[in-house]
């Protein structure tokens, strides 16, 4: 039965309480889906037509499927699908264009594919970028300039959430001198309680998220 | 702490928040139901929802030994079924061969039991039963020579 997972890992599988996890990967996503997007909802639609319920199922079908293998020796179930969901919500983050995008079709040549190209990228018209690009590198050039764009925004958010408030400077300008992104080292570096940091950390996100949402509804 | 990474680039800085920002979290239940509804989703009917999707794939997921056995079993009956091994057998001997299996399959006493009536089946059962047998000690036998091996 080479298809057949270790009984062990199917058992444990079989036995968790997907109800109880479920909510909370759902929770995560939110959490994290939420410096990217600001606004996030049932109806909210994600770059590819999915919605966050979708991401969260997608993850946890395909490791009950053993499309995805976790592995019991190298860390507990919950922390492995969260890793998952970054994954998820990272590439669709970083996939073309914004919530009312279509994704541009590769193999679709000719008119659609140029438009597009010419449209996002302002490059002027589109008889002379036909004979002078290659279509790939350009929507690969256009994919990190998205990238880059996508950190710079999130970035932004963040120092804007931190203006006039000392403590949410001292975070970042800790993060910005390679202490480690964990609240026990910010505490370490800083000379303050965990339980101040944590609070801090948690005030410095709400107010980016914030910040987000107002760029996302321009 | 190890040898500080001083962020080099946008993307570096940006992953540093949103990993910092996953640190603090939603933990707890009551945590998690606060931020589900304040998105407005509803916790019990998400709850409900997510294990339901479970059970259904894990009921037909290939790593479902019983799934992935009654696949094997179809391929290896298509097989057994093709190599005719109860073809030419008399039903005393089809009926001799089962219990003889019966009794390697000694791990099994819940198989022994429910064929003991041998003698009331039909022929069309009891040939179906051999090939099922003859499935199950065979992979016995393979998982035996494998733990040797």
């Amino acid at each position: 039965m080479r298809d057949a997972l270790d009984p062990k890992v199917y058992k444990q599988l079989l036995e968790a309480d997907w109800e109880d996890i479920g909510k909370r990967l759902l929770a995560f996503a939110i959490w994290r889906a939420q410096m990217y997007w600001g606004f996030i909802n049932p109806e909210t639609v994600l770059p590819k037509g999915f919605g966050l319920e979708d991401v969260v199922q997608k993850v946890i079908e395909k490791t009950l499927r053993g499309q995805r293998r976790w592995d019991p020796e190298k860390g507990a179930l919950e922390p492995w699908l969260k890793d998952q969901i970054k994954s998820e919500l990272d590439a669709l983050a970083k996939s073309w264009g914004a919530k009312h995008e279509q994704p541009v079709k590769l193999d679709d040549h000719g008119e659609e594919l140029w438009d597009k190209i010419a449209a996002a990228t302002h490059e002027g018209d589109k008889e002379q970028t036909s004979h002078t690009a290659n279509p790939e590198a350009l929507l690969e050039e256009k994919e990190i300039h998205k990238e880059e764009e996508l950190a710079s925004r999130l970035v932004s958010a963040v120092y804007e959430a931190s203006e006039g408030i000392p403590e949410l400077v001292d975070i970042i300008d800790a993060v910005q001198n390679g202490v480690e992104f964990k609240p026990r080292y910010l505490a370490d570096e800083l000379g303050v309680p965990i339980s101040e940091i944590y609070n801090s950390v948690r005030r410095l996100r709400r107010r980016a998220v914030s910040a987000r949402k107002d760029i996302e509804n321009g | 702490m190890d040898e500080r990474k001083y962020p080099q680039t946008y993307q570096e800085l940006a992953k540093a928040f949103l990993e910092l920002f996953d640190e603090t979290g939603p933990h707890d239940l009551e945590e998690v139901d606060a931020i589900l509804l304040e998105a407005g989703f509803d916790p019990k009917e998400i709850g409900a929802r997510f294990r339901a999707m479970a059970e259904q794939t894990l009921s037909i997921s290939p790593l479902n030994w019983r799934v992935s056995a009654a696949r094997d079993l179809q391929t290896e009956r298509s097989h057994i079924e093709g190599a005719g091994i109860t073809k030419g057998l008399s039903r005393d001997d089809i009926i001799s061969r089962i219990q003889g299996l019966l009794t390697e399959l000694a791990s099994a006493p819940r198989l022994a039991t429910a064929h003991r009536n041998l003698e009331r089946a039909s022929d069309e059962d009891l040939g179906s039963l051999l090939d099922e047998l003859e499935y199950l000690t065979s992979h016995q036998r393979r998982s035996s020579d494998y733990d040797e091996g």
